[in-house]
Formats: C-alpha cells, structure tokens, sequence
C-alpha cells in the first residue's frame, strides 16, 4: 500500500543503477527535482540494495519502484516539496495493529527555544492542514490535541526559520519527531508515552540566499539571481519618521542615490539610480507597487509652491519590501520605461495562521537646528553697511541713488523674521494592521494616519490609509486576490523657493529693520526692496492640496498544467488632486486665488503565461506576456479675484473670475513580453528577455521598440573545487547586458501640436507651438552589469559588489532652435550620457553571542556621469534657467560634452583687489571701454587674457553630482535592548549658495549675512568680501566661484533605540509583544558646508540645475517616541 | 475600438489638421496679434532706446543703464528678438496654409492682416539691426535649415514693401467694432506703415501720397483729440487719433502689456495705496526740459510721485506716465494699449517730407498743427535746417515713450550729433550673443 498524495503529478526523474544504497537514490531523486527526502534516520540504513532504470519517469512511479520491497512508505508534498518517509506496516509487527497505526498521539507538547537556549514566546505552531493551531507562552511552551495521523507541525515565529516538525510513529513503538525541512532530516529529541514532548530550538533567520525577492512579473531566491538587484526590507524601514517610502531608500541601497531636497512636509525626492541618464526626459525610477505602475514626481499643475510627492499616498508601514532593479537585465521588462531603474514596491499580506494584529504610534518634536540658520547683520550694522552701499555707488559714478530714508525708528526694531516663522513642530504616526488567514483564504488589512505639521507655520501634510490586500484559493487550480490601497493626503504647502511669495528665502533676505506689524496691529507690508511680509504670507496665504488616490489590482491565477501557470491582472492607478489657492490682500494688490483640479487615471491590464519545469539537471521557467496600459489626465483650473472678504478663500467670495481652463490628454503602452530563465545543476544560470512597447507618444515612424536583455550567473560555490571550503558559504559571478528605454515625454510631443489661448481682443486664437517629429523615439539605454556576491563564515559575512555601464543615446533633447525660428525647441533624439560606477555592500555580523549581537551594513557607490553628445553636435548648452539670486541674467548650469551633468558654469575668482592699482593689466568689464575694475572688486580670471571680463571667462566652476555616496548601518542588541545607528553620506559633491549670494551681494536693500563685515572698506584692505556698493557695476555678485562650496556630508541620519517587554510582563497584559522605542532623526551632520544644510536641491525636479541652495525649505531634526504592540 | 498606440489630442489641434477651415484661419490670424501682443516693450525700446529719452531711475540696473547711455552690449536681453520671429512664424503659417482653404468671407482680408504683421515686424528687425535672417516660410518639419544666415538688407527692405502693398489691397477700412479697427490691420494702419517705410527710404513724395490717403481717403475719419485732452490718447484708448495699436485688457486669458512695469514706480502703502512698478527707466533731464511752458502734452507723458512720502521711499521723482494701465481697487491691471500709428505721428511725418521736399511752408503747416494742439504758439523756425530741428524737436515731445526717437534720428543722419553717442556701430544693435551661439551662421554686427 503506497500512501501517495492526490496531487502526486510528478515531477521526472532518471535514475540507472544496479545495487545502489537507498540513500543514493534519494540523493540523486533530491538533486533532480529539487525534493527533499526525509525520515527517521534509522529508515536509511539496512535496506536491500535497490536496481533501477528508469528514463524520465514521474517521480512517483520511480519512487514506488525504488520502494518496492523495503517496507518504507512514502508521501509527496509537492507545495513543501517533501518526501516524507515512514515505516510501511506490515503485517505481524506491532505498528500493524489498525488501532495503533491509526492513533495519533492524544496530545503533543514541547518546549521551543532560540539557538541560545532561551524559551521563546509567542511562536505560531500550526498542523499542517488543519485549522489547528497555538502558540507558546511565556515559558516557550505549547500544548497541542486532536491531531490527525502523521501530523506535521509549521513552526513559525519572527525573525527564525520556519521549520516543519513530523511526528511520526517509532517502529520502536510510540512516536519520533522529525525536522522535515532540514537538508539531512533530523530526530528531534522527542519523548514518547501519552503526550509527545518534542524540544525544538528554532534557529534565526539569516540566510539572505534563501529570501526571495520580488522580481519583474515573478520571484526568485537570491542565490540564483543574475541581476543587479537591491532589496529593502520591511523590518529596515519600520517607524523610520518620514512621509514617503522614497525617502526611506536613502542610504540603504548601493547604486540609488536619495536627495530630499527640501525639509517640506511631504516634499519631492530625488531618487537617481545608478546616475543620471537623461536631461529632458526625467530621471525617476519607475515605481511599480504591488504590480501596477503608479505615478511618481509632483503631480500638481500649481507651478508655485513646494512639490508634492505622490509616492508619499503610500503607507511605508504597509511595505512588505522594496525591490531596486538597477541593471538592463532586471528592470528590461518593463522595457520603455524602465532606463532610469524601476522600484518594486510590494505590501505585506496575510499568511496562514491565527489573526496577528498590529498596533503602531509614534509622536515626536521637529525642530530646525537653529545654529545653522543664516546670521544676518543687525540693524545698527546693516545700516551702516547701506549708507556705505550708496556712498559707494557715487563715488563709481552712480548718479541716480535709491533716495529712501531711514526712519529712526529702524535703529530699534531688529526683526528675527526665520524666527517668527520657524517653529518646532509635531509629528504623529497611527498604524493599525491585521493579518492573517487559513489555507485557503488570507488577508491583511490596515489603516494608518500620518500627520507632520511642518516647522515653517501654516505648512503640513496628513496622511490617511486603508489597505486590503486578499489571496483566495478557490480551487485547487485558481486563485484569486486584490491589492488595494484607498489614501487621502493633504499638503498645507508654501510658495516655492523660486517665488517672490517663498516664505522661507524671504525671511532670509528680508532686512532687518522692517518691523512684521503696524502700530495698529496690521501687517506692515513696505519694503524698498520689494519683498512681502513672509509673516503676512504664511499667515495668510493658503496653498492647500488633496490627493485622493487608487492602487489596486485584483487578479487570477490559474494552474493549467503542472507547472504552468496563467496570470491576469487588471489594476488602477487613479489620483484625484484639487489645489487652493489663495493669496491674500496687501495694500498694492487684490487678494485673488486659484482652484485646480487635475485627474490622472492609469488602467492596466496585464496578462502573463508561466512555465517550470525540468530536464535532469536543466532547469526552465519561462514567461510571455501582453500588456495594455493607458493613461488619461484632466485638469481644470479657474482663478479669479477681487474677494468680498478675507475670510472666505474659496473662489465663491471673488468677484472678478481672472482665468478658466480645462484639459485633456492621454497616452498608451501596448506590450509584448517574455522571459526565458534556465540553469543547469543550479550551477550555471542563464536568464534572456525580451520586450516590444508600443507607445502612443511617439512619431509614427517610431511607434514600436525592441528591448532585449541577457544575464548569466556561475554559482562557484556550488562547484567541486570549492565546496569544501569552510568558510565559503557562497559564490556567484553574475554579467548580463541589455536595453532599456525612457518615453517620459509630453503625450502629444511628436504630433506638433497648436497650442490655445493665443487669444486677442476677447477672440481665442491659436499658434503653432512644436514641430511635428514623425521620428521621434525612446531614449534607450544599453546597460553591462558585472557582479559578484559572496558570502562567508555560514553568511555571517556577506559581499556584493557590482560594476556598470550605462550608455544612453538618442536622448529626447529640447533642441534649442535659433530663435528666428519661431519656434524656442523641438524635441528630438539627439546626444547622449553615460554613467559608470561600481557598487559596493557589506552585511556582517560582526559579534553574536547569546545576550549581545552586533550587525553592521555597509554599501558604498560611486557613479561617474558624462554628457557624451548633444545636439547638432554642439559641444555646450548653457542653461538660462537657474539665474537665481543673481539679479541679473547669468546662467548657473551647463551642460558640456565631456563633463557632467549639474556643472556650475560662471567665473573663477581669486579675492577682491587690495588697491586700484592691483589691477596692473587695467581688466574691464564687459567691454574695452567697460568699467575698470578697481579696489574692492572681486578678482574674476581673465582666462582668455584679452583684458576683458565676458562670458568668455567662464568655465566649469563647481560640479553637483557626488563622487560617492552610501550608507552605514549598525545595530546592537543587548538582551532586550536594541540600538540602530544608521549614517548616510555623499562626498565630492558641490553647492552653489545661492543663500548666501543673496546676503552678501550689497547692492540691494536687502538683509546681509555676518561675513560681509569682513568686507572691503578702504584702500589695501585685504579680504575676501569685495566692496558694498549698490551700483555694483564691476558685477562683483555675478555667479562665480565666490558662491560654490563643497557640499559632501556625513550624517547621522537616524538613531533608534528600543525595548521589547519581557514575556512575563506581557503574558500579564495579556498582549503578543510590545515594543517601545525612541527614535532621532538628522541627530548629526558633520560638514565644511557654511549654508543651512547641505542636502539641498532647491530646483529639484529639474535635471540640470542640481545643488542650488537658495532659500529652501529646511531640513530639520526629529525626535519621537513610540510603540508597537502586538495582539 | 480605437488602439491605445494611436491616440491623438483632445484638447490641441495637432499640426497636421491645423489649418484647414475659415474657422481655424481665424483663429490663426488672432494668434499673430496675440504674438504682437508681447512685444511693446521689445518696440519701444528698439525704436528710442540708446537716444536722450530716457535717465535713470534709482532701480535702474545694467540692462537699462546701458539703453541710458547707448553703450548696448550683444548680452543685454533687450536685443533679443525671438518674440518677433515667433509672431513672424505664425504669420508664415498663414500665409501659407490660409490660400489652400475654399473662399470664404474673410479670407483676403486674413492674408492681408498676416501680410502687414509680418512687414511690420520686419521694419522694426531690419531698422535695428539691419542685418536679420528673412524667413517667409513657415516651420514644420525638424528636417528644415533652421541656420539662415543674415539677408541683404535690400531684400528685406523689399519684402516689407512688398508685404505692405500686399496688405494694402486686402485690409478693410474698418472692422464692425471699434477695438478692432484700431486694434486690427486697416488700410489705415497699412498706409501709416508704408509712409513710416517711405520715410525710412527717403522716398518723400511717396510718402506724401500715401500719407495723403490716410488723412483724407477712406475711412478718413482720423482727428487730432484736443490738446486737453492729450493724455486721453493712453488713458482712454482707440482715441479718433489712433491709427493701430495693440489691444490689451484686463479680461480673461489675454495677455498683459509689460510696459507698465517699466515706467512706473514702486508702489507706496501708505499716506496712499498705489500699486505700481519695476521704474526701470526715468524721463531724462533733456526730455523735461523740452517742454516749453504751457505744453498740454508734459502731463500726459511724464509725473511726479510727489511728496510726503512714506518712510524708506523715494520722494518727488519723475516717472514716464504714458502706460498705466487701469487701477481697481488697490489693483493695478496692465491693459494700456499700445500705440504704434496715430495721427500726430503721420501729420509730423508728413512736415518732415514736405520739408526734405524743400516745401518748408508746407512743412511747418502740418508742424503747427501739431503745435497749436499742444496748446503752443506757431513755430519760429523758417529755414530748412531749423524747421528739421524743430520737427525732431517736436517729435521728440510728442511722440516721447512711443518707440519713435532712435529711428528718427538715424533716419535723419542726426543721431551722433544729437545724442553724442558718436560711436558708427551705435546705428544699430547688436545681434544677441545667445543668437550668435545657437546659429553659427549669423555674423554678429560691426562693432559688438
């Protein structure tokens, strides 16, 4: 009698020998299918040697003919793939005896300890196909009944390997228990009698080779992956406060390099991996969470303000893992969007077992480090320095004079304006999950709050989230389930650093001497220079925006065959994003505002067919694949002014209506794809892939591309030579090589659209607005990988290192076009870049005993970027946008052949000249008849030595993108103590200080920061500070080197220190566990940078003009408190 | 069911099926104007920066600092001339696209529109920098030379002839509603053009006759508002003086003309609210001192902020008041118009070509005209060299802030003697750097 189970289709195997042992055969039946064979040890041994040949044969039938004869029965576990051995009873031994062999033990109990020895608490024990089920208690008991026959136990607690423990009857009489998936099946120490009391030590969970990660359309073990791959996972991103899951990756992944480019709550981050690839084009990653492509970037049509975030919809406590495909062969097949590296984001669902309910809060302090804020001159200083300003300016010739007059009042108001309207500030994090289900049925569902105020007042971001993520088995062949993420987020956000209205840079700049309030309590709103009262405009002004987005997808699973698989997949993303405008009334302007509204809705269907399988050693898994995709987007937007009262900001209360537009467009993907993987022996991996996008986007000439990817991997450790190295525990070399594509384009570029609202005299009009280009296509990016991961000492050190290339052409260019063109640019695929770097990550477990353990990560990149080509095979483009805080038009970035993107274009400097007469070869500005430059100018380099200083003097003064960026992480623990230090840092990298331009230019009337008293002031002066002088007619504030500044920091960025309770206490609370931690973010920043912070990116949306510091938005410090209690 | 690959717009009309109805022509033929709607300051600087009519304001920076003193270098952003390419553009689609439609109504009179906004603007490119890329076929494919070198001067001067007698038959005298008659291409805007061409050429007589037709011919309807009055011209807008000026409003959706900023000061809270400007530039001491006594027109072209003034601000300072725009509350709109022909302006041109003719009697006739609106006795000048005098004089306080006095003075020869900018390449501006480096092919004028 052969217990076979019913889902016995097997898989193949060929085995021929004559007189082979019976632990031959299962070893060769174990390499084959990759089954594990497991029994009492004792069943092994003493057997008749055993004869076969068989060719390709179910591994059932050849396990019934191996098994013939040696009174061994076996069953087949295909989903834990286990072959479970038992003793067959045959007649006229006791265990023959129906009433025995049926009964299972009435009761089976035991102790479960950590490798220490330590009972652990809270370990889920289910039966393997029952609904039974308990956990331990305090002392790691557990007692369990009613227990079917050859009952397999599922061990399961955080943070340990699951084990699987049969119990099985002794041929000795009573019962055995045995480790199942063990490689060598184990006896566990087991006492028989009435009750079976098994003592299991669980063992942790470490090996990083066995985790599958989440991979295009599928999954894979580590061990036998051949890309280059980053993987995030849930436990390293918990209750990190931060709004946005993007924000989190910072640090944590080689090759991805993370900017938050301003301290707004809820503010845009500038995610790059592995460099920068594309100049118009973005430079995003694709995000895909839970298998849909959502929208990443500021999504809202209001240009002014702080940006918004979409990633920040999703709850990071909701995240299961972060998948970072960085090389061709990884991300290829999501082919057309795929070159600037995609991010899987994947949400936690349920799994077998009783419901586990999650409880998180964290509230905390933000606060900007206050030490750092720019120092401004006060008011008896900053007067003196504007009367020597305008005296100045005389004597250079400057006739005509700002003629204000200083009130005297101005010597005894000395405005704090960052103070009045900095604040420390509240954070709070509400998280609620349950998760759990049976064989058949699980789910996780969860709904947090997110609330950040931010530390510039009126300024804030909440959050709130529901999650339902279910897997239904319907049939043994179908299953069923959804993804569905329901948010609401708000922005209170401010007017943005480029904006006169900017809160924050005007609060720099604003002078001093300016009071915020009338006498009668009104705002005073004079300033000679122009600014707004920023204590007026935070107050008053409103710039609100509401998300409400839609991620889901509900799919089905369909087994056809052994080992194929049909998938489909129908998924959304939808946000709905409204923003309120309104600007509130000074004595020179209405107040007017602005409503927009603007719907984006992404459908997707996804369709895939999978196969695996195996020949012998040759294992397969194949993939094809359609998907359609289509994406629609409508604003609308109305603005009007002239409101009836300040109390109503809503366009209602206006009565002039100054603006009405509405808008659609649209764009499509429609796909082919497929993906074969194959490895012999698990030795030898090969992957190929390949995918066809058809874009809507692009010129009908281009409508389809091709994107092909190939990987191979060699497993070493696997090999002969090196499988008796000890402290070896794996080896792999990986390469692969492929293309992928950018479309991020407008959707209608490539058709040479006629723009609107080219309207005169109350008739609407219209203009030519784009050349059509019936060739334009994707950017495409070819990629070579070459990596290594190893690890040793049983994984206690782990390496992967990788090295790439990453050549972008036809690179959608903005052609600038002459301007009697009439036409500013056309977009065309012209120039390319190219990024190589090397990718270093270390995970070590540096010390590990009982009470104390030590674990460190590491990862370090280095990406060297270059701009290979332009376009018309121009050698420059200079970048006109960027002027910021120079007053004048001189652009701040370039892009060069040779060099790389983000360089700052302007002129050397060497100090400010001492005497008139240091100026021996009488260099003029501008022209040969320009001004002189004379004592207390700024000494720019006249590098082309014609005596004059012009636009041909520049040259690339400073370069934003870092040599090298990483992380480093290290966790302790200490019993029940547990403290995380995590540091991030980028080095190499400069900033152009924009901040500190606008305090020291004098020549406005604007503030000025401390280092202008170093300024020049009279003949043989020797300073860097050249003179004040409101006419500044040598241009001395010009963008030079005077304002770069090494940006490279190293920081501290969060320092998390937690307890859990001890069992007994929780036992007594009746709870699962409780966790209680204190966290501090930006606790530390070691840098030579003199600005407020040196991770600063005020355009940071903007390819080029990367690493401006110029009034942003603050970073600032955070401390919180909080708990995690189970149920 | 409709590919998702084969999507076209919804909201924009793509390029292939742009033009192809008298409807769409229309709205073509409006996207010019709204192109000429971005370029008043672009024409008043070009047409009487460099010149003494303009001093510094105390906001004045290098940019204007340089149109101050004539001393205009190829960086300063005022010698772009994108803007008027780009209106030039739309034209050349008219023009080229409109003739292929099936006839309707207003079809000639949309080619004739394009035709004189395209000769328009190249009289202005070709008066100031003389050596300009001509280009008279639209762009629609990236497979286009987009390098152009320079054209000879003759041809341009040519093409706009030949644009303005092309317009001259097909614009109608009037339009049904009176923002568009002086807001739109008429005969009458089309013959001020040719006599402002004919002038530029010295080709007097001719300017005469066409001048001729504008006074007298139809719809010949055009009068001098009363000297009283002088302001009004700006204030209120399309005056019975108004040849052609460009439309603003402060209605939805349109643009806004930038002068405003330009001329105006900055705004002051307190005794009084007055929203106001950037105050780039300021009325020279010469222009100031031209008025005589009694002149109606000082008013209407410059002010005084006047005083008590709040604290930190400038006190009893002049500032250009021809573009003002309209104040609603404490909101300032920009929706000045911008005039480039009036009939002060063609009746000063016409005492110019009578005196070049030698018939100076004639010539100070039309310059009394001028005069006695002005609230101002009979000129005293008798010969030929003082009646020219006297009309540039004239001129220059009549027509001060409307883009008239730097081709004036080139057009008489007396730009270095009277501005004392002796400098020969100061006859016109420099090519704009940023043109230079974009189109190779471009030659940048002597002297820059």
């Amino acid at each position: 009698f052969l217990n076979v189970s019913a889902t016995g289709l097997s898989q193949n195997v060929t085995i021929s020998g004559k007189d082979m042992p019976l632990k031959k055969v299962f070893s060769l039946i174990e390499q084959q299918t990759g089954f594990v064979v497991f029994g009492p040890a004792y069943l092994f041994e003493s057997k008749k040697p055993i004869s076969l040949d068989v060719q390709n044969r179910p591994l059932a039938d050849v396990l019934e003919m191996a098994l013939k004869g040696q009174s061994l029965n076996f069953r087949i576990d295909h989903t834990g793939k286990t072959i479970f051995l038992s003793p067959a009873r045959s007649p006229g031994t006791p265990a023959d005896q129906p009433k025995e062999a049926i009964t299972p033990p009435a009761l089976i109990s035991g102790t479960i300890r950590n490798p220490s020895g330590e009972p652990l608490a809270d370990v889920s024990i289910r039966v393997k196909g029952t609904n039974t089920g308990t956990s331990t208690n305090g002392q790691g008991l557990f007692t369990l009944g009613n227990l079917p026959d050859n009952a397999v136990l599922q061990i399961s607690s955080i943070g340990y390997e699951p084990m699987e423990v049969g119990i099985q009857h002794s041929p000795a009489g009573g019962y055995t228990a045995y480790a199942v998936n063990k490689t060598q099946a184990s006896l566990i120490k087991a006492t028989t009698g009435e009750t079976v009391v098994v003592n299991i030590t669980l063992e942790l969970n470490t090996s990083k080779l066995d985790e599958v990660q989440v991979i295009a359309y599928g999954t894979q073990k580590a061990k036998y992956m051949t890309n280059a791959v980053s993987s995030v996972k849930a436990r390293d991103i918990a209750n990190v406060p931060v709004a946005s899951v993007d924000a989190l990756l910072q640090g944590r992944t080689a090759g991805v390099q993370v900017v938050q480019n301003s301290g707004a709550p809820g503010g845009a981050v500038t995610v790059r991996v592995r460099g920068t690839t594309s100049i118009n084009a973005g430079n995003n990653p694709l995000y895909v969470v839970d298998g849909v492509p959502t929208e990443s970037g500021d999504q809202s049509p209001l240009s002014l303000g702080t940006t918004t975030n979409s990633i920040a919809s999703i709850n990071p406590n909701d995240i299961e893992s972060i998948e970072v495909l960085k090389d061709a062969s990884a991300s290829s097949l999501y082919g057309s969007r795929a070159a600037n590296g995609v991010v899987l984001i994947t949400t936690k669902r349920g799994k077998n077992g009783p419901p586990t309910i999650n409880f998180n809060v964290y509230r905390g302090l933000q606060k900007d480090i206050v030490d750092n804020r720019p120092k401004k001159l006060n008011n008896l200083q900053y007067i003196e320095l504007i009367e020597e300003q305008r005296a100045n300016a005389l004597s250079s010739g400057v006739t005509s004079l700002y003629a204000f007059v200083i009130p005297d009042s101005a010597t005894n108001i000395n405005t704090d304006w960052l103070g009045a309207v900095l604040r420390s500030s509240s954070i709070s994090n509400y998280d609620l999950s349950i998760r759990g289900g049976n064989d058949k049925l699980r789910y996780a569902l969860s709904g947090g709050y997110f609330d950040q105020e931010g530390i510039v007042v009126n300024t804030g971001f909440q959050r709130y989230n529901l999650r339902i993520n279910t897997d239904y088995e319907a049939t043994p062949r179908l299953k069923i389930g959804n993804s569905l993420s329901l948010s609401r987020s708000t922005f209170q956000r401010l007017p943005g650093e480029d904006n006169g209205r900017s809160v924050v840079r005007v609060s720099v700049y604003k002078a001093v001497v300016l009071p915020v309030y009338n006498g009668d309590g009104s705002y005073y709103v004079g300033d000679p220079a122009g600014y707004i009262n920023p204590v007026m405009v935070a107050n008053g002004d409103k710039m609100a925006t509401g998300v409400n987005t839609v991620i889901g997808n509900v799919y089905a699973e369909y087994k056809v065959l052994k080992g194929l698989n049909f998938r489909t997949s129908w998924g959304i993303d939808f946000s709905g994003l409204k923003d309120d405008y309104y600007q509130t009334a000074t004595n020179l302007s209405q107040a007017s505002g602005a409503a927009n509204y603007a719907q984006r809705l992404t459908t997707i269907n996804e369709n895939t067919l999978q196969y695996k399988g195996a020949v012998k050693d040759h294992h397969f898994n194949a993939l094809v694949g359609y998907s359609v995709q289509q994406r629609r987007t409508e604003t609308m937007r109305e603005s009007a002014m002239n409101y009836s009262t300040g109390r109503i900001t809503t366009l209602n209360a206006a009565g002039t209506l100054s603006g009405a537009y509405s808008y659609k467009s649209a764009s499509g993907i429609e796909s082919m794809f497929s993906r074969i993987g194959y490895d012999y022996n698990n030795k030898y991996l090969l992957e190929l892939s390949l995918r066809n996008d058809g874009s809507s986007k692009f010129g009908k000439n281009n409508k389809y591309a091709l994107f092909p990817a190939a990987s191979i991997g060699w497993r070493l450790s696997d090999e002969a030579f090196l499988r008796d190295v000890k402290m070896l525990s794996d080896l792999k070399l990986r390469a692969s090589i492929g293309k992928t594509g950018n479309d991020n384009i407008g959707d209608f570029q490539s058709q040479g659209v006629y723009s609107t609202n080219s309207n005169y005299n109350g008739y609407p009009g219209i203009a030519p607005n784009d050349l059509p280009n019936e060739d334009l296509k994707w950017e495409t990016t070819t990629q070579y990988n070459a990596g290594l991961d190893a690890s040793f000492f049983n994984e206690r050190l782990s390496i992967s290192v990788d090295a790439y290339i990453k050549k972008t052409k036809d690179l959608l260019l903005n052609v600038i076009l002459p301007s009697s063109a009439g036409i500013k640019n056309t977009l065309q695929n012209v120039g390319s870049t190219e990024n190589k770097g090397i990718e270093l990550s270390i995970h070590s477990t540096n010390f590990s005993s009982r009470k104390f353990k030590w674990t460190t990560n590491f990862n370090i990149s280095f990406n060297k970027n270059v701009i290979t080509g332009l376009a018309g095979g121009g050698q420059e483009i200079i970048l006109s946008n960027g002027t910021t805080g120079q007053g004048g038009s001189n652009p701040l970035s370039i892009l060069k052949v040779g060099d790389a993107i983000g360089s700052f274009y302007g002129w050397h400097t060497s100090g400010v000249y001492a005497y008139s007469t240091d100026n021996k070869n009488g260099v003029r500005d501008l022209s040969s008849t320009g001004y002189l430059f004379r004592s207390g100018d700024e000494i720019f380099q006249d590098r082309n030595s014609d005596n004059i200083i012009d636009n041909n003097d520049r040259d690339i003064i400073g370069r934003a993108l870092p040599k090298f960026t990483g992380g480093f992480d290290n966790s302790l623990s200490y019993k029940r103590f547990e403290l995380n230090v995590f540091t991030q840092f980028s080095y190499g990298n400069e900033l152009y200080n924009a901040t500190r331009a606008m305090l020291e230019n004098m020549y406005q009337f604007a503030a000025a920061g401390t280092r202008v008293l170093n300024r020049w002031r009279k003949e043989g002066d020797i300073t860097d500070v050249p003179r004040a002088d409101h006419g500044d007619p040598g241009n001395n504030r010009r963008a030079s080197e005077r304002w770069i500044e090494d940006g490279s920091y190293l920081r501290i960025k969060t320092v998390t220190l937690s307890y859990n309770l001890p069992v007994p206490l929780t036992k007594k609370m009746k709870i699962r566990s409780l966790r209680v931690y204190a966290t501090a973010r930006n606790l530390l920043t070691l840098t030579s940078y003199t600005g407020w912070d040196p991770e600063v990116s005020a355009f940071g949306a903007s390819v080029t003009d990367l690493g401006i510091d110029y009034g942003n938005y603050p970073q600032y410090r955070t401390f919180i408190l909080g708990a995690t209690l189970g149920l | 069911c409709k590919r998702v690959i084969d999507l076209t717009p919804e909201s924009a009309i793509s390029a292939a099926n742009a033009l192809t109805n008298a409807d769409a022509a229309q709205a073509a033929i409006i996207g010019c104007y709204d192109g000429l709607q971005s370029l008043p300051r672009t024409f008043l600087i070009w047409g009487e920066g460099r010149t003494d009519v303009y001093g510094p304001s105390d906001l004045s920076v290098v940019e204007q600092l340089q149109l101050i003193n004539g001393n205009v270098n190829s960086n300063n952003s005022l010698c772009a001339w994108g803007d008027a390419y780009t209106t030039i553009n739309r034209v050349n689609n008219v023009l080229k696209y409109v003739p292929n439609i099936p006839a309707f109504a207003t079809k000639e009179s949309i080619l004739g529109e394009a035709y004189f906004i395209r000769a328009l603007l190249y009289f202005y490119l070709v008066r100031t920098f003389e050596h300009i890329p001509l280009i008279t076929e639209p762009y629609y494919s990236t497979s286009q030379d987009y390098f152009p070198k320079q054209a000879d001067p003759a041809a341009v001067y040519a093409q706009v002839l030949s644009d303005l007698l092309a317009a001259e038959t097909r614009v109608p005298d009037t339009y049904s509603l009176l923002i568009d008659t002086k807001g739109r291409a008429t005969k009458g805007a089309v013959r001020a053009a040719l006599a402002d061409y004919y002038m530029w050429k010295k080709q007097y007589q001719q300017a005469l006759d066409i001048s001729a037709k504008i006074i007298t011919g139809s719809p010949a309807n055009y009068t001098l508002v009363p000297g009283a009055s002088y302001s009004n011209i700006f204030l209120t807008k399309n005056t019975t003086e108004s040849i052609f000026e460009l439309q603003f409003s402060n209605g939805t959706n349109e643009n806004g003309n930038t002068l405003i900023g330009f001329f105006l000061p900055v705004g002051q809270t307190s005794p009084t609210a007055y929203p106001g400007g950037n105050w780039l530039v300021a009325p020279s001491q010469k222009l100031k001192d031209a008025f005589e006594p009694g002149d109606l027109r000082k008013n209407g072209t410059y002010l005084n902020t006047g005083s008590p003034a709040t604290p930190w601000r400038d006190v009893n300072k002049d500032y250009g008041a021809k573009y003002v725009g309209t104040v609603t509350g404490s909101q300032r709109f920009n929706d000045c118009n911008y005039i480039l022909y009036r009939l002060a302006d063609i009746i000063l041109l016409r005492a110019e070509a009578y005196n070049e003719l030698t018939q100076t009697g004639n010539a100070i006739i039309e310059l009394n005209k001028i005069r006695t609106r002005a609230g101002l006795g009979a000129t005293k000048a008798t010969t030929q060299d003082d009646v020219r005098v006297a009309i540039e004089n004239e001129r220059l306080k009549e027509l001060a802030f409307e883009g008239k006095r730097y081709f004036d003075l080139l057009r008489s020869g007396r730009y270095a003697t009277v501005t004392g900018n002796t400098n020969p390449d100061w006859v016109r501006w420099p090519i704009a750097s940023n043109e230079l480096l974009i189109n190779t092919n471009l030659d940048q004028n002597h002297g820059y």
